[in-house]
């Protein structure tokens, strides 16, 4: 495993040689990421792998590459999802209807290929079926990763990602391709993709979204792959594009990153959503 | 013709045939020599030869005659003389008859004959009178007469047969030189002809011979050629006979040879290029380069199946423009037909619009035919191969794809199988290194979280034994629970009634205590029950006309008694001319009921105030109190169930704790909400605000709302204080210059939620034909939009007179540059604001500012109160 002097190295190299900048990663994230390339590259140890990097931009790229996990699944943490289904989501819908907000917002960050933002629009598809209108919901999905976006836009998604996909939503949502699940037209209109960096100090909200001022806003597995301080700068940002009384919802394995965050409450215990305090009660 | 273009069996024919006529030919003249020779011999032997014979017969019968005259005179008797004459009689005979011989065949003068036969003639008579005088016995007449005759005729005859044998031995002598000439010409002549038909002979054996051995050479040398390499050797043989048929057939083979061995070769090579590469971007390149290189084309695309199996998206390509990336459906267009079709295809008549071009430097050309090759497995195309070459395709082509069809096929099958195992394994791989990370953290949590288990379990057990309790709770507050409570109380009542006056004052006041307790164990139960039903989605509204300050009215009636009982003060400022109100009056009595019993409550001294107001859609009416207030960090809990501020204010206090939560419920069935605003020890205010009309369960409003709206005189005070979002720019002319169309619906939707009149411009052009038509009071602009940007409509404004000071928003997502910003700027534009960067109430402060003072409202927008967070 490289040292830390051998780790700031590779850093300093990656950003001087190839414009990369790999300090605000976490640290583990990144030892271990090193230890997969190395292994996979055949170097023998961390110094020549670091020589290798410095002459070699393919390996560069391909390091940058293994950085971007863009591993994701639908209704992917299922006691999440659970709660939104039943608390969270029929909350919003209740609470719009009460204050007459025109529609919901919702965003989901750093949310890959759009399997979290298909989810949420699962759900509140399901939520507001039968009310004879057109359920008002705008979902924005957005990532730094164009090609996830690509494929989230078509929507196809092998059955892998599906596992957690209840078979009552796989046939309503979903329809059989070869191997491959696709999400039915009507779904993917419900959610729009764009690119949006959540390390960009400019921007709070995508902006697709214009104004932000999200009911709710995903972002989940993404903050444990950057250094604690990043994560904070993340949050500091997603949290200012909540309205007020919206929800944050982040993975389960970072729910104490969260819970130091002034600004919001986590709505049960255990459970990785969090509310943004809302002033007016 | 020519003689080398003459079938090889008619020249044999012809050559041997000549050969045999020269041979008759030969045989004919040997013939005819011959002939010539044996008259010759026969003329010789006829004429002097029988002439000789004849003359010498006629010698010697004269010699015997003469022989016989002389033994006459010898001979004793007659008997001897008698037989000698018969003799000499027979000799005379002889030689007329050889006379007559010769007298035929003579060649030489006749005369010659003539006179021998005269002189013979002569010799009869003598001899006879020789005869005739011996026969008398005269023997010296007779023997001086014979002397006589001997010496006269008889030499006479010799003389003369002499001349004739001379003549004959002379002829003779003559015949046998012609005939030595005639043989020496004879053998002259054959020869002659013999020379000539050997030299032809061997002119025609050399001619066939060369006829023969030329081609053969040739081909031999050809074939030996080409055995050693040189693969271009071809047979330069060419005649209309059978070696030029030879000739042609062998080039043929050869050039059959040497073009199945290119093949091979360049099925070979194109094996060689499909094994060098693992991946599959690398692999579909070398062999599109292989292709390209042994089937003539120019370019070439290699397309995959995608994972949906409903388009095939280009992979890969050489020399092609970008029209050949689009992908396209199984069946859809020229190639997709040909790939469904499952076979190799050419197709030639490429359309004018065909995506397929070459790309070059010079422009782009169509190509004059393409080839697809399908990648079959399990009887589906998995990928096309489609090439395009400016020149067409010739069998060759269309063979070595054949060739190398199932090669390549399987080779693809296994490349593609190999990415897929190696994306499975990276997304594998990523999935694990993000569960690690996942579980890392967990861990992490995991070790804090045993600590709070403890804690946790501690809450849970308290969380399920109150759940428990409420549950049960619940449970028995029901109509059974009411009946007995409803006759106590009702008793209670007539007792406090019948015994006034009937029993000491304070036994009896102990009867009033009975009722009001009894009355609020009642109120709760119903509040529980209500909540219930609110919770259980079983609360009906019943919607109807009604006007506030009745309802009002009633309520403070209600609450009075208990105000003066604690001696507050109750105050209601209604401004007159409220509009009515249509909602369900019993929930807003209940509502208005609780706020109000809730502010008595919590207030010791002072006064409590309700108040109302219209705003535009809504009414909202306050109700504020001079009491205890409520703590910052208790606010956000004081709508939950069974919670006061606190444990002892409730006890102090009394009641259930239920009136502001059932009165939250009761404002969001209804629409509207309730806010509240407190300081600690100076009072609270809670703020409803209900919708004029109630919006109606199918979206459309309710029939009776004469009048939506605010009437302009019955606003409150100032124009709403803490109107804070609400209807700011009611009626103003917005025109949102913006391309797309989710930015678009957000930004109506937004602006229209506050009253703007919002006209929408999809480009720069409309936007300028927009500005001039409709003359909008404010712009929000968008800088990147399709050709005509936003700096464009920007710059065009300003240019023109009647909008050089329109008011213009710039709200984009593009990260403008310094040039751009000091242009912005240049262009007076009231702000500019970065989509994403900036709150929903900045955005509608930032609108609302910039629009001027409204023609005669006198001052201008109030930005404090519409920044109001
Ligand atoms: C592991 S995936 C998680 C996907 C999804 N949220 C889920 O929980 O299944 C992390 C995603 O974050 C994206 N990402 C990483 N850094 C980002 C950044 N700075 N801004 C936006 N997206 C980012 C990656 O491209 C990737 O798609």
């Amino acid at each position: 495993m490289p040292g830390a002097s051998q780790l700031d190295a590779i850093i300093s190299l990656m950003a001087q040689a190839h414009g990369r900048d790999l300090s605000c990663f976490d640290q583990a994230f990144l030892r271990k990421t090193l230890r997969h390339r190395l292994a996979s590259s055949g170097s023998p140890n961390a110094e020549a792998y670091a020589q290798r990097l410095a002459v070699d931009p393919q390996e560069a790229e391909a390091l940058w590459r293994a950085l971007g996990i863009t591993y994701s699944e639908f209704f992917r943490e299922t006691l999440t999802f659970a709660l939104l289904e039943q608390l969270v989501l029929p909350g919003l819908l209740q609470e719009m209807a009460e204050l007459g907000r025109p529609e919901l917002r919702l965003w989901s960050a750093a949310g890959a290929a759009g399997q979290e933002a298909y989810s949420l629009a699962i759900l509140l598809e399901e939520l507001t079926a039968g009310r004879g209108q057109e359920a008002a919901f705008r979902i924005f999905a957005t990532d730094i990763c164009p090609d996830s976006l690509a494929q989230g836009q078509e929507g196809l998604y092998e059955a892998q990602a599906l596992q957690n996909v209840r078979l009552r939503h796989l046939n309503g949502w979903f329809t059989r391709q070869g191997e491959a699940y696709r999400v039915v037209p009507r779904l993917r209109e419900r959610v729009a993709f764009s690119v949006h960096d959540l390390l960009d100090q400019r921007l709070a909200s995508p902006a697709a979204s214009i104004y932000g001022d999200f009911d709710l806003v995903m972002c989940s597995n993404l903050l444990f792959y950057y250094r604690a301080d990043i994560r904070g700068l993340i949050l500091d940002r997603v949290g200012r594009s909540l309205r007020a009384g919206g929800y944050l919802v982040t993975g389960q394995a970072e729910r104490a990153m969260v819970e130091q965050d002034q600004g919001l409450r986590a709505l049960a215990p255990v459970t990785a959503v969090f509310r943004k305090a809302d002033q007016q009660g | 013709m020519r003689l080398k273009d003459l079938n090889i069996g008619l020249q044999l024919r012809l050559g041997l045939g000549l050969i045999l006529v020269l041979v008759a030919l030969l045989g004919a003249l040997a013939w005819q020599q011959a002939d010539a020779l044996w008259q010759e011999t026969r003329r010789l032997h006829e004429h002097p030869f029988t002439v000789t014979r004849a003359v010498g017969d006629i010698k010697a019968s004269v010699l015997a005659m003469q022989k016989g005259m002389r033994e006459l005179f010898l001979a004793e008797t007659d008997e001897e003389r008698r037989g000698i004459i018969q003799e000499i009689e027979a000799q005379a005979t002889e030689a007329d008859r050889q006379l007559s011989v010769v007298y035929a065949q003579y060649l030489g003068p006749r005369a010659d004959v003539e006179a021998t036969a005269r002189a013979l003639a002569q010799w009869k008579p003598l001899r006879e009178e020789v005869i005739g005088l011996l026969r008398e016995g005269r023997h010296g007449e007779a023997a001086s007469r014979f002397k006589q005759v001997r010496a006269g005729v008889g030499q006479e005859i010799l003389e003369r047969v002499q001349v004739v044998a001379e003549f004959a031995r002379q002829r003779a002598e003559r015949f046998y030189h012609d005939a030595l000439r005639h043989k020496e010409g004879l053998f002259n002549r054959l020869g002659l002809v013999l020379a000539g038909i050997i030299l032809l002979t061997l002119a025609i054996s050399y001619l066939l011979l060369q006829g023969i051995r030329g081609p053969l050479r040739d081909l031999t040398g050809v074939a030996t050629a080409y055995g050693q390499g040189d693969l271009a050797a071809r047979s330069g043989h060419a005649s209309a006979n059978e070696f030029g048929e030879l000739a042609l057939a062998f080039n043929r083979l050869l050039d059959t040879v040497q073009a199945q061995s290119r093949r091979q070769e360049n099925a070979v090579r194109l094996a060689q290029a499909m094994l060098g590469q693992e991946d599959l971007r690398a692999f579909c390149r070398d062999l599109l380069q292989a292709l390209l290189e042994r089937t003539g084309s120019q370019a070439g695309a290699v397309y995959l199946l995608g994972a949906g199996q409903e388009a095939f998206e280009h992979l890969e390509s050489i020399g092609l423009g970008a029209g050949a990336r689009a992908s396209f459906a199984p069946g859809e267009g020229q190639l997709g037909q040909a790939i469904l079709s499952g076979q190799v295809q050419v197709i030639a008549g490429i359309p004018e619009d065909t995506p397929f071009v070459f790309a070059t430097a010079a422009g782009d050309f169509r190509p004059r035919a393409l080839m697809t090759i399908p990648i079959m497995a399990g009887g589906q195309a998995l990928a096309a191969v489609c090439l395009a070459s400016l020149k067409g395709y010739g069998p060759e082509a269309l063979e070595l794809v054949g060739d190398v069809l199932v090669a390549m096929s399987g080779r693809l099958g296994g490349v593609l199988a190999f990415q897929r195992i190696s994306e499975l394994a990276a997304k594998l791989e990523e999935q694990n290194r993000e569960l690690e990370t996942q579980q890392r953290e967990l861990s992490a949590q995991a070790a804090e979280l045993s600590e709070q288990n403890i804690e946790l379990e501690m809450q849970k057990r308290q969380l399920d034994q109150a759940n428990r309790l409420k549950s049960s709770f619940l449970a028995n507050m029901s109509h059974e629970l009411r009946t007995p409570l409803n006759s106590v109380i009702a008793l209670s009542g007539v007792l406090e009634r019948r015994l006034a006056g009937a029993i000491p004052a304070e036994e009896h006041g102990y009867l009033g205590v009975i009722e009001r307790n009894g009355k609020s164990l009642l109120e709760l139960i119903n509040n529980l029950l209500d909540l219930s039903r609110i919770e259980a989605g079983r609360e009906q509204i019943r919607p109807s006309t009604f006007a506030l300050p009745e309802l009002v009215g009633e309520v403070t009636g209600l609450i009075e008694p208990q105000a003066a009982e604690k001696g507050l003060e109750l105050r209601a400022s209604l401004p007159t001319g409220l509009p009515p109100l249509y909602s369900d009056p019993e929930k807003c009595r209940h509502i208005l009921l609780n706020l109000l019993a809730n502010a008595v409550k919590f207030t010791d001294a002072g006064h409590v105030e309700i108040s109302a107001a219209c705003q535009d859609h809504s009414m909202r009416v306050v109700v504020s109190d001079t009491g205890i207030g409520i703590a910052a960090e208790h606010l956000p809990y004081i709508f939950d169930e069974f919670r006061q501020a606190d444990g002892s204010a409730s006890r102090r206090h009394g009641g259930t704790g239920l009136g502001l939560a059932i009165a939250k419920k009761y404002a969001n069935l209804l629409g509207g909400r309730i806010a509240v605003k407190s300081q600690p020890g100076q009072g609270s205010t809670f703020t409803l605000t209900l919708p004029l009309s109630l919006p109606g369960p199918n979206g459309g409003q309710a029939p009776a709302a004469p009048g939506r709206g605010c009437p302009p005189g019955g606003q409150m005070g100032r124009g709403g204080l803490a109107a804070g979002t609400s209807q700011q720019g009611l009626g103003r002319r917005i025109l949102v210059v913006e391309d797309s169309e989710p930015a678009i619906v957000q930004l109506t939707d937004i602006l229209a939620g506050q009253g703007y009149q919002v006209a929408v411009a999809r480009d720069g052009r409309q936007a300028l034909e927009q500005v001039a038509s409709q003359k909008p009071e404010a712009m929000v602009l968008d800088l990147m939009m399709p050709e005509v940007d936003g700096f464009q409509v920007l710059g065009a404004i300003r240019s023109a007179p009647g909008t050089a000071n329109l008011p213009v928003l710039i709200l984009t997502a593009k990260h403008v540059t310094g040039e751009e910003l000091s242009f912005l700027q240049g262009n007076n534009v009231h702000q500019l604001i970065q989509k994403g960067d900036v709150s929903k109430n900045q955005l509608l402060a930032a609108i609302a500012g910039m629009l001027p003072p409204r023609p005669g409202a006198g001052d201008g927008p109030d930005l404090g109160g519409m920044l109001d967070r």
